[in-house]
């Protein structure tokens, strides 16, 4: 195969010998070299692809955490407090207020079947206190269609009275079933017993799909659209099915994206989970990696769920839960370590952090490994001196910068406080201590978009514009480092993408402006396009 | 169809981690007590439900895909729910095993709301050894006090490993946090009842004599299951034994093996690339009868 040159307005390549150049060479689907277009041309004959000349060329980016259920969700409606994109690209607005999020149900409940349920999700109570989206609101759109409302956290729904009638939860005694001043379910239902009537009567399930082919590539065209180039769905079930999907949909050549499905252990007895990744890494291949295992411990702050060090909450309960006790996740820990895999933790809180730091003393200790890059995720709530032990121990960070954003405001006022709220997402003190971390965006918890992520790393900004933990910001061009070799460092992969050098994948985002030396903000520079093993994806 | 007349009568079985659920889920599939049940378990990793029990009585087993991060019973719990009272064959009984840091409060509720079921009886299990380690442990404190305080009843073990004063404490501390429940004392729940935790299988040794070290390197892949039985059988002899193995399957599985305290595990891995182990052992025949059975596999 011939080689192909990109040229650039510039070109940023996370190569610290060769840091930027104008004009990129590809052969074979690699890197060949950054460098001036008469060096290049020493390989042999050289094509010039002009196409991208006036743009700016960085290593395609990576997303280390996010899920294929954003592939899926869309097919319901969204009624989140914030704007998004959906995998077609079709902006939705943010729903601000009662009113626009009854608008937006008002719209959409003649559509379709009317005798299936309308379904949505995003909706997020946390921005309506005081003002109640309930089962009154909801019979005003409509009496006889049932109309089910999930909540963002998924662990909580708003229905209407055509669902209370076909679940009879009239009749029923559970905590989650909230009434009001008349004994009479306001519509509002909280935690799993109460919401499995509903699914049960009306027999569906939100995350029904999600491990589908056909998730996996409107996941994979909502993550090229936002540069990404390397994605992660880091919680897969891993059954014949998920697998057969995941095979199914990278083995097309055009696929937009390398997919990193991590195993979500919880659902496995570790023999077999360990047997079932090392299995499945014989189907590895340049758009499919396996060999991550994925363990849950706690929960999510904003939903006062992560388990948290004194002083715990600042309102509401006084902790979090376990998603399995703490010694199931010791034992994990030790198993994935020796065999051999690479695991990558939910820790939201500092006690959760806590408990898998002692996981990995452990299995460090009696099972020396280096270079294992056991990488804790999210990690928003780590303390310093739980920092120096992760830096100690070798491991790897995934910092969850979009939480400042999107809840920085709610941890202010209810959940953490002043002083905590300074030290969340530390990603300053991360790349001080020398620890190796990306950033990311779990999506769909919140939206797909690096350089969205890199703008909140970088600014701190709550959604009300309050700076929280100045001396945590880094600077663009360590946040762009985190949104690529960073976050490729965290999955293995740095050996392959991440940074444009010569032997690696030829993955590049396109960008209309310098996101080093622009001063557009990071989250409203555009993204052109994207190349993946040097072709342009927008050819595809 | 009527169906509440159809409801599957359930037990609730709670308990903390290593509190005895699963001996008790063997117990009562050996009993055969229960006609036609279907047991529903969760907790990976701390189940090793006996198999040819199963598959002598006409009880089945649905294991829980623990998915979800906050309650501890979701996943496909609600889909496993649904499935279940539509089968053909519905079972007589189902017997629910909690995760151990699910609350029974909610679940009672909903057993007693769901279509197709009815709450027979909630249980926690305690483990009377563990009880005080758990009671202070402020990481799961909350959830140990729930699981006792709100079931009906509590079937306490292990007191056996305890001194009669430790013995009277823990049970006044238990009817403190639920007055009402009805106490279930397990007499025989271990094996060899009366006895304190077992010993050390390494402390039984029979064999004595200097320790020598011996490297073995196994030319071909190799069954793996004649490997367990012969470390199994070997065990009183043996001290350490630690390497890796590729299997004779059709994948060439390799594995982990170590041996200590008496006790044999195999780990599929990726490590390494050699098939050698090393073994640490007494001096003497049988060593050396191992080391020639191992050359042999």
């Amino acid at each position: 195969m011939g080689i192909t040159a990109y040229t650039a307005r510039t070109i940023h390549t996370m190569n610290p010998s060769q840091p930027s150049g104008q004009c990129v060479a590809v052969r074979d689907g690699r890197v060949l070299g950054v460098g001036p277009l008469e060096e290049i041309q020493r390989f042999g004959e050289v094509r010039i692809d002009a196409r991208y000349a006036d743009k700016i060329l960085v290593p395609g980016f990576v997303e280390g955490h996010s899920h294929a259920l954003e592939g899926s969700i869309w097919d319901h409606l969204y009624l989140g407090y914030f704007d998004k994109r959906d995998p077609d690209g079709r902006h939705w607005q943010g729903l601000r207020s009662t009113e626009a999020v009854s608008q937006r149900i008002g719209e959409y409940v003649g559509e379709g079947p009317q005798d299936s349920p309308l379904i949505a999700w995003g909706f997020d109570p946390v921005y309506f206190e005081g003002e109640r989206i309930d089962r009154r609101l909801l019979d005003a759109l409509s009496e006889d269609r049932p109309i089910v409302v999930i909540h963002a956290s998924l662990h909580g729904m708003t229905v209407n009275s055509a669902v209370i009638r076909l679940a009879q939860l009239n009749d029923k005694t559970l905590d989650g079933i909230v009434r009001d001043g008349d004994g009479q379910p306001n519509g509002e239902l909280q935690e799993l017993p109460a919401m499995h009537l509903v699914f049960d009567a009306l027999g569906f399930d939100i995350f029904d799909g999600a491990s589908s082919e056909r998730a996996l590539q409107r996941y994979a065209q909502a993550a090229r659209r936002e540069g990404i180039t390397t994605i992660t769905d880091l919680l897969n079930p891993m059954s014949d099915a998920a697998l057969e999907a995941l095979r199914g949909a990278t083995a097309h050549d055009d696929f937009p994206v390398r997919l990193v499905p991590a195993l979500n252990a919880l659902a496995w007895d570790p023999q077999a989970g360990s047997e079932r990744v090392i299995d499945a890494m014989r189907y590895n291949h340049e758009r499919l990696h396996f060999g991550l295992v994925k363990l849950v411990t706690d929960g999510a702050i904003q939903n006062f769920t992560a388990r948290l060090q004194w002083p715990g909450y600042l309102s509401g309960p006084e902790n979090g839960v376990w998603n399995a006790p703490p010694q199931t996740f010791h034992d994990m820990v030790q198993h994935y370590h020796q065999a051999g895999l690479q695991l990558h933790v939910h820790t939201n809180g500092d006690e959760a952090v806590a408990i898998i730091l002692d996981a990995l003393d452990e299995a460090l200790a009696m099972w020396p490994r280096p270079d294992h890059r056991h990488t804790l995720q999210h990690v928003q709530l780590i303390r310093q001196d739980q920092l120096k032990r992760v830096a100690r121990l070798g491991a790897c960070l995934n910092i969850f910068a979009n939480h400042i954003h999107y809840w920085g405001d709610i941890h202010l006022a209810k959940t953490l406080g002043f002083d905590r709220c300074q030290r969340l997402e530390p990603a300053a003190s991360a790349a001080r201590l020398g620890i190796p971390f990306g950033i990311h965006c779990d999506a769909p918890v919140t939206p797909l978009s690096p350089l969205f992520t890199a703008w909140c790393a970088t600014t701190r900004q709550t959604a009300s514009g309050v700076v929280l933990g100045d001396a945590e910001k880094i600077s663009r061009a360590r946040a762009l480092e985190a949104i690529t070799l960073g976050a490729a460092y965290t999955l293995r992969l740095d050996d392959r993408v991440g940074s444009l050098e010569p032997g690696k994948w030829a993955d590049v985002t396109v960008l209309g402006e310098d996101p080093l030396t622009s001063d557009t903000p990071l989250k409203d520079i555009r993204v052109h396009d994207t190349l993946l093993s040097g072709r342009p994806t927008s050819d595809g | 169809m009527n169906d509440t007349a159809m409801a599957i009568p359930t037990t609730l079985l709670c308990g903390f981690l290593g509190s005895g659920k699963t001996t008790r889920i063997n117990r009562m599939i050996g009993d055969g007590a229960l006609k036609n049940a279907l047991f529903l378990v969760n907790d990976f990793g701390s189940i090793n439900i006996d198999a040819e029990l199963i598959e002598s009585r006409e009880d089945s087993i649905l294991r829980l895909n623990n998915g979800c991060a906050c309650c501890g019973i979701a996943g496909n719990f609600s889909a496993q729910l649904r499935d279940i009272k539509r089968w053909e064959q519905r079972p007589e009984q189902l017997v629910f095993e909690a995760s151990g840091i699910a609350r029974p409060r909610p679940l009672m509720q909903l057993f007693d709301a769901a279509q197709g079921y009815a709450l027979n009886v909630a249980e926690s299990l305690i483990d009377a050894s563990a009880f005080e380690r758990h009671y202070r442990d402020p990481a799961i404190d909350d959830i140990f006090i729930a699981q006792i305080r709100e079931v009906t009843r509590l079937r306490i073990n292990r007191l056996n490993w305890l001194s009669a004063a430790q013995r009277d404490l823990i049970t006044r501390e238990i009817i403190a946090i639920n007055p009402q429940a009805t106490l279930i004392f397990e007499e025989n729940f271990e094996e060899s009842p009366g006895e304190p935790p077992p010993p050390m299988p390494a402390m039984n040794r029979t064999a004595s004599g200097p320790l020598a070290s011996r490297s073995v390197t196994l030319p071909r892949p190799i069954d793996v299951a004649a490997l367990d039985a012969l470390l199994a059988s070997t065990a009183t002899e043996l001290v350490r034994a630690k390497g890796t193995v590729t299997a004779n399957d059709t994948a060439r599985t390799r594995y982990l093996v170590q041996f200590a305290g008496g006790r044999a595990t195999r780990v599929a891995t990726t490590a390494g690339k050699t098939q050698a182990l090393v073994v640490i052992g007494h001096q003497g025949e049988a060593l050396s009868a191992f080391i020639d059975a191992l050359d042999a596999l």
